[in-house]
Formats: structure tokens, C-alpha cells, sequence
């Protein structure tokens, strides 16, 4: 089977999964991930091997696209409103998922302090792609929704530092050797600022320069070039694809008169990069890692959601929050998937006796946290009332 | 560098590229290749081969299965109307006139490249298959813009539409002709039996698609699944098509014509494309521009002059007879054949299934820049030569651009 032919059958089904699943009042983005896991290689098994290499490269176009969409939401003004709640909570909810994390995993199930560390840490990451999916697909607005959208960008940033920091702490006690904590902070501050400049400048340029832009044709070429270029840029300096294209988004939305626009004609196109991106998301989640969860997995699972949910009730609680915000905001943060698994990559390379009980439980996990996830999320948004009716 | 990054640079320098073109009134398309070739290998080589020369065919495939589909869609039976007797006469014999003019002469001057007749025979048929092609879009686009309305108008919007399902039809013939030509063991009985089956294979899976995408398009509402319906079903078409060995761009402009005229609802359907493709046009230019190598086109210079010459005496010649014939107006018989000189997307688009052919290696250098060549003079020529003929024919609608 060729991949055009591939693609246009995972359209097709994806189309179908999609009215199927609009009946049951489920978030689209769970019919995409179980179909993409029907027909993945642990139960059809009919994707060709090609079409997951190349779902690498898609994926990172789509993740731009989404962290791009982001910084629709944070132009000063907004950020003015909103910029303290979604500071403290952020703050609350890594903090807890850390603390909650680690102190259970090595208190109760009585893992070595290194690998308590390290899980606490990868804990902090959040994945944006399906909670952006379901405000997406019930066009939920309101306070609620800007804020969720804030933190859920932002904790990419937390998850670096506390990754970078919380990894190399594990590593020096478990090798008995010596870093100097500052300087890792440092170096992760400075991929964060890099990140930020980097998609910061690029968004600098694509403003300015759109003046030009005569019609509808040019503008989505233009934007959908400049996230390409931000994606290509930060992969080779090796930044977060994340942090660069939100750092793009926000400078648009902030430097370009009607700066709307650009979002505007990317989201009018992006519907068919999202089926496809998600099917195949769900294409990769290995089922079998949930056969050997065990303990520490089911551990990880339910302490790192209390966490979320306890530390953003309490970060909010410093806030003049809504009611409605404190107690629902922490569902929205549930889902987790590429960078986790990235960090459990990275610490299976890098710290190998680590990794070797870390990786399957976060791959794992994954699988959980992305179908529940979007339901979290959902139900969230239905309690404080944003989505339309 | 990565993929990634290059598609980035493709989709800024063609945004770029049509800017300027625009400015100087020459088709976006033309601003594309002229940009690709000046980032390819040839000139500045921003991009290196090993991404330009295939990681990006799907990019190809996908392209020309969206360029098929709104070929075919755009072929509405209702407005040909009466015309249809002098736009089927008119459509024959300039797109074989093209054919076979362009055959005969590549045949006669290949002997200055080196190859066995086998290869040069093919090499000119693939060629005068080729030449036979115009371009929708570029066409469309001066009618748009001149708000050109008319019997004139009407002929040369369906003769462009039809000229491109012949000529592919005609590609698929030479193509697999070709094939046979240089296979190895390829009995005379295939030579015959392939391109049919290729052609009525393509015919009916096409007609098939059409008519079910019409049984399904009610289901779908929204401008979100419209589009991905759409997209979707081009995918799969093409891709059904390209298992089977049929030619993808005559199913899909098979399917696109069918669903077109079964109901007027759809042309929604075939339209909700048109938000989708720029990006995916300009990044296909561009690549095809970066296929340009000078080094080539000195060699073949001489080539791509023949044939620039032979396809435009050929389209402006076959017009002439076939209005002559079907007794239509002097002014369509004169110069509707100028009209159709554009050449863009389904050119090089078989340009490219042929170079991507490893059978045809030894040839597909010679071929690609040659059509190259001649595309990007065509439409840098082609639109303001269409232009001139619209204008002509008296059919320009001055009040309404005066009015803008």
C-alpha cells in the first residue's frame, strides 16, 4: 500500500470515527486517538511502518501549530488580566505534582531518591495538543479557557527548569559526583530565554513584514512559512518547539496590527493536520506498556493528577480567582504525551539504571492520561459553564 | 538543515517570489519556479539535493491529485451549452496538433543528444504528451481579473479544462508506450493493452469515486469537515489509483468532473479546496524550480526552444483547423489558440511522474528541464499573450473593474 493511499484511508475512517463519536458527546480528539490505536500495531496493525516515520516530522509541524495558536491568547492586554492567576497556579500545580510525585514514590513505594526526583519532575509536563483540541472543538471561551491556555503553555517552561535541575541533582547523588545547581539553571534559563527570542524575533519580522500581504492566498503561505522556519530553527539550536512557536505567536499577536488574522487563517486549515496528527498519536501509544504499570505506574498516575489539581486550587486560592476556576482548572491539566516521553528518553539515554524503570511507566502513563485527558477537560469547561450551548 | 526547515524556506521564498511576480503582472506560478530555481542547486543552493530530490514526493502526489480534482470540478457541462460542437473540435485538434508537432520535431533534432532510438523516441513522445497540456489556473486567473465575460470566454474555460484530461489521457499513453519501449521483455501486445487499461482503468475507479463522494457529501456540514472530507477522498483516490497503476491525475479528474455535474450542491465540495492548496502550490513550484540545473539547460537550450515553437504553432495551428471545421466564430478561430499558450502545474506535474520513473533515468534530466524551460516562459509570456486575446475578442467588461 502507497502512503497517499494510507493517509486518505486514515482521512476516511478518521471522518467516521468523528460522526460516530459526535453521538456519544465525547471530545473528538479520544474518537482520533482510539481509532489511531485500532489501527496501530498492536491490534490492526495496518499502518505502514512509513507513515509512523514520517508522522515524527508531522508531528513537530503540528505541535508548532498549536503552540502558535497559544499566543493568540497572551497579547498584552490579556496578559495584564490574566498573567498573575496563571503565574501562581502554574507555580502551585508543578510544585505540588513534584512534591506529590516524588514524596509518594519514595516514602510509600520506597524508591531511591533519584528516581523519586526525576519522576516528580517529569510529572510537571503537560501536553497542550488535546486540551487546545477540545477548546477547539466546542469553542469554549471565557476566563476559564484563557487561563487553562496559559498555564498549559507556560508549564512547558517549568517542566524545563525543573527537568533540567531535578535530573541533574538525581544524577549527581546517584554517581556520588558534584554539579554546580546554578549553573544548570542557568543553562536551562537560557534555552527557555533562547526560545523565546528566537520565536520572539521571528514574530518581530513576521509583522513587520506583512504590510505587504495583499490577500487571503498570501497571508496563509506567509504564516504557515514562518512557523515552519520557527519549528526548523528551534530543532536545529535544539530549543523547545513549544516555547519557540508560542514565543512567535505572542509577538504576532502583540507587534502586527489586526494580528488576528494569522490565527484566523491557520485555524482554517489546520482541522485535517490535527485528524491526522492525533490518529497517529494514538497510532504510537504502546498498549503494551500498560500490562506492566504495576505500582510505581498507578502511583505516578493518581499522585501526579492530585498534585496538579491540589497545587492549582491552592495557587489560585493567592489569586481573586473565580470560585469556579480554582476547583476546575487542575482537570484541565491531566494530559501529558511528547515532551514526557522526550524527558524519559533523555533520562534513559543519559541515566541508564534510571531510565530503565522510569521510561515504561511514563510511556505508560501516556497512554492513560491522553484518552482521559480530553474528558477532564471537557468536563471542566461544561462545570464553568464555557462551553456554547 | 532539516525537512522542516526547508519547507519553511520553500512556502516564505515562493510567498516572496509571487509578491514580485505579482507586482510586475506575472502569474504567482512563474514567480515560484523562477524562486526555486534560484534557491536550487543551480544558484545559490540554499537547499541540498538530498531533500530536494525525493524526501518531498509526497508533497508532488499530494499536489497534483488536488490540481486534478479542481480541473475536473471546474469542467461544468452546463455552461458549455451550444459551444459544444466547435470546444470539442476546437479541444482535439489543437492538444493533438500540440502532440504531434512537438513529437515529430523533438524526434527529428534529438539526435543531438546521445541516447539509442528507443529512449529518443520515447523521450519525444513524453515530451509532445507534455506540450499538449495548458494551465487552468494561470488561464482563470487573467479571465478573473479582466472580468472577461462571453462566447469567447465560455469556449476557451472549456478547452482549457478538457485540453488537460486529454492531455493527460494522451501522457498515460506515451507514458506507458515509453515503459514498454524500454522495458526489458515488453511484448508489442502490452505496448496496446497498457495505456487502455491504464485509461479506462482510471475512467471508470474515477467515475466510481465521483458518484459515491456525491452519495456522501450530504453528511458532511461544516466548513472543517468539508474540507477534510474532500481532501481526504483526494488522498484516497489517488492513492487507490496509484496501487492499481492507473494514472492518479486522470481519477481524480475523472471523480471531480463526476461529482461536479451530478449535482450543482457540490461545487461547494471541489470550492472548500481552494482555502487549502496554496501553501501546498507554492512549496510544489518551488521544488519543481529547484529541479532546474543550468549546466542542462545549456545543453538542451536548443530543445526547449523547438519546443516551445513547435507546441505554440501546433495549439495556435490546431485551433485554426478545428474552428475552421466546426464553423466557429472568426475571432475564436484566430485567436483562442494564443490564449492557450499558459503552462504551468499539469506539466510539470507529468514532468515529474516521468522523472520519478527509474526506468526513464537515462532521459529524465533532458525532460524536466526542458518542460521546466518552456513552463517558465510560457507563463511568463502565456497570461499577458491570453490577455491580449481576451482583449481582442472584445469580451473584457471594462464597467466592472472600473468600478473596484
Amino acid at each position: 500500500m502507497n502512503e497517499i493511499l494510507s493517509l486518505g484511508i486514515i482521512f476516511i475512517l478518521g471522518l467516521i470515527a468523528q460522526k460516530l463519536i459526535q453521538r456519544v458527546k465525547i471530545p473528538i480528539v479520544t474518537g482520533y486517538l482510539l481509532l489511531g490505536i485500532l489501527i496501530g500495531p498492536y491490534i490492526l496493525n495496518v499502518v505502514s511502518p512509513r507513515i509512523l516515520r514520517f508522522s515524527g516530522l508531522f508531528s513537530e509541524i503540528v505541535l508548532g501549530i498549536i503552540a502558535f495558536s497559544i499566543g493568540e491568547n497572551f497579547s498584552i492586554a490579556n496578559l495584564k488580566t490574566i498573567g498573575r492567576t496563571v503565574f501562581l497556579i502554574s507555580v502551585g500545580e508543578v510544585a505540588l505534582a513534584f512534591l506529590a510525585v516524588s514524596m509518594v514514590l519514595h516514602f510509600l513505594l520506597k524508591q531511591s531518591i533519584p528516581i523519586a526526583l526525576v519522576f516528580g519532575s517529569i510529572a510537571a509536563a503537560t501536553a497542550p495538543a488535546a486540551t487546545i483540541m477540545v477548546i477547539r472543538e466546542y469553542r469554549a471561551k471565557g476566563p476559564f479557557t484563557s487561563t487553562l491556555l496559559g498555564v498549559v503553555a507556560v508549564d512547558d517552561a517549568w517542566g524545563l527548569i525543573l527537568f533540567g535541575v531535578f535530573f541533574s541533582i538525581a544524577k549527581s547523588i546517584a554517581c556520588k559526583s558534584n554539579v554546580f545547581i546554578p549553573v544548570v539553571i542557568l543553562l536551562a534559563l537560557l534555552k527557555i530565554l533562547g526560545a523565546f527570542i528566537l520565536g520572539g524575533l521571528l514574530g518581530w519580522i513576521l509583522s513587520y513584514f506583512s504590510k505587504l500581504i495583499k490577500n487571503r492566498d498570501e497571508l496563509l503561505i506567509y504564516t504557515l512559512g514562518f512557523i515552519l522556519l520557527s519549528v526548523g530553527f528551534s530543532r536545529l539550536l535544539d530549543f523547545s518547539v513549544l516555547l519557540t512557536c508560542l514565543g512567535l505567536g505572542t509577538a504576532s499577536i502583540n507587534f502586527a496590527q489586526r494580528g488576528r488574522k494569522f490565527f484566523d487563517i491557520v485555524d482554517s486549515v489546520s482541522s485535517p493536520l490535527f485528524l491526522l496528527f492525533f490518529i497517529l498519536v494514538g497510532a504510537e501509544l504502546e498498549l503494551p506498556a500498560l500490562a506492566r504499570l504495576g505500582w510505581v505506574g498507578a502511583a505516578y498516575l493518581v499522585s501526579r493528577v492530585f498534585g496538579k489539581w491540589i497545587g492549582a486550587y491552592i495557587g489560585a486560592k493567592f489569586t481573586r480567582a473565580p470560585d469556579l476556576i480554582k476547583k476546575y482548572i487542575g482537570l484541565g491539566l491531566v494530559p501529558q504525551a511528547g515532551v514526557a516521553l522526550g524527558m524519559a528518553l533523555y533520562v534513559k539515554s543519559y541515566f541508564v539504571e534510571a531510565g530503565a524503570t522510569i521510561l515504561p511507566v511514563i510511556i505508560g502513563c501516556t497512554v492513560i492520561y491522553e484518552l482521559v485527558g480530553p474528558l477532564c477537560t471537557k468536563y471542566a469547561l461544561t462545570k464553568v459553564y464555557e462551553i456554547e450551548k | 538543515m532539516n525537512i522542516i526547515f526547508a519547507l519553511g524556506i520553500f512556502l516564505l521564498v515562493g510567498y516572496l517570489s509571487g509578491r514580485v511576480a505579482s507586482r510586475f503582472k506575472i502569474p504567482e506560478v512563474t514567480g515560484y519556479i523562477v524562486a526555486g530555481i534560484l534557491i536550487g542547486p543551480s544558484v545559490l543552493h540554499l537547499i541540498p539535493e538530498s531533500i530536494t530530490e525525493h524526501e518531498l514526493d509526497f508533497v508532488v502526489d499530494l499536489a497534483l491529485g488536488l490540481i486534478a480534482f479542481s480541473i475536473g470540478g471546474g469542467l461544468n457541462l452546463k455552461q458549455v451549452g451550444k459551444l459544444g460542437k466547435s470546444i470539442i473540435s476546437i479541444t482535439l485538434f489543437q492538444c493533438f496538433g500540440a502532440f504531434l508537432l512537438v513529437t515529430l520535431t523533438i524526434f527529428l533534432f534529438s539526435n543531438v543528444l546521445r541516447g539509442d532510438r528507443p529512449g529518443l523516441l520515447s523521450l519525444s513522445l513524453l515530451l509532445g504528451a507534455i506540450a499538449s497540456a495548458t494551465a487552468p489556473a494561470a488561464t482563470i486567473a487573467v479571465i478573473n481579473e479582466l472580468r472577461a465575460k462571453g462566447l469567447f470566454t465560455t469556449t476557451l474555460l472549456s478547452v482549457v479544462a478538457l485540453d488537460d484530461a486529454l492531455a493527460i489521457g494522451i501522457f498515460g499513453v506515451a507514458h506507458a508506450f515509453a515503459i514498454s519501449l524500454l522495458g526489458k521483455g515488453g511484448s508489442t501486445l502490452q505496448m496496446v493493452t497498457l495505456p487502455i487499461r491504464e485509461i479506462f482503468g482510471s475512467l471508470i475507479l474515477g467515475g466510481a469515486a465521483g458518484f459515491i463522494l456525491h452519495l456522501i457529501f450530504p453528511f458532511f456540514k461544516t466548513r472543517r469537515e468539508i474540507l477534510m472530507v474532500v481532501l481526504g477522498s483526494v488522498l484516497f483516490i489517488g492513492g487507490c489509483a496509484i496501487s492499481l497503476h492507473f494514472s492518479s491525475l486522470l481519477t481524480n479528474i475523472t471523480a471531480g468532473f463526476v461529482v461536479v455535474n451530478l449535482a450543482r450542491r457540490n461545487q461547494r465540495f471541489v470550492a472548500s479546496l481552494d482555502d487549502f492548496t496554496p501553501p501546498v502550490y507554492a512549496v510544489f513550484f518551488v521544488l519543481a524550480g529547484t529541479h532546474l540545473k543550468f549546466a542542462m539547460l545549456a545543453k538542451v537550450g536548443l530543445l526547449g526552444l523547438i519546443f516551445i515553437l513547435a507546441r505554440s504553432i501546433g495549439k495556435i495551428g490546431g485551433t485554426f483547423v478545428g474552428g475552421h471545421i466546426s464553423k466557429a466564430p472568426d475571432i475564436v478561430k484566430k485567436w483562442l489558440g494564443v490564449s492557450l499558450l499558459p503552462q504551468a502545474g499539469v506539466a510539470v506535474g507529468l514532468a515529474l511522474i516521468a522523472y520519478e520513473n527509474p526506468i526513464l533515468a537515462p532521459y529524465s534530466d533532458i525532460l524536466i528541464n526542458v518542460v521546466l524551460a518552456s513552463v517558465a516562459i510560457n507563463e511568463i509570456i502565456g497570461p499577458p499573450a491570453t490577455a491580449f486575446a481576451i482583449r481582442k475578442s472584445k469580451e473584457v467588461n471594462r464597467k466592472l473593474i472600473d468600478t473596484e
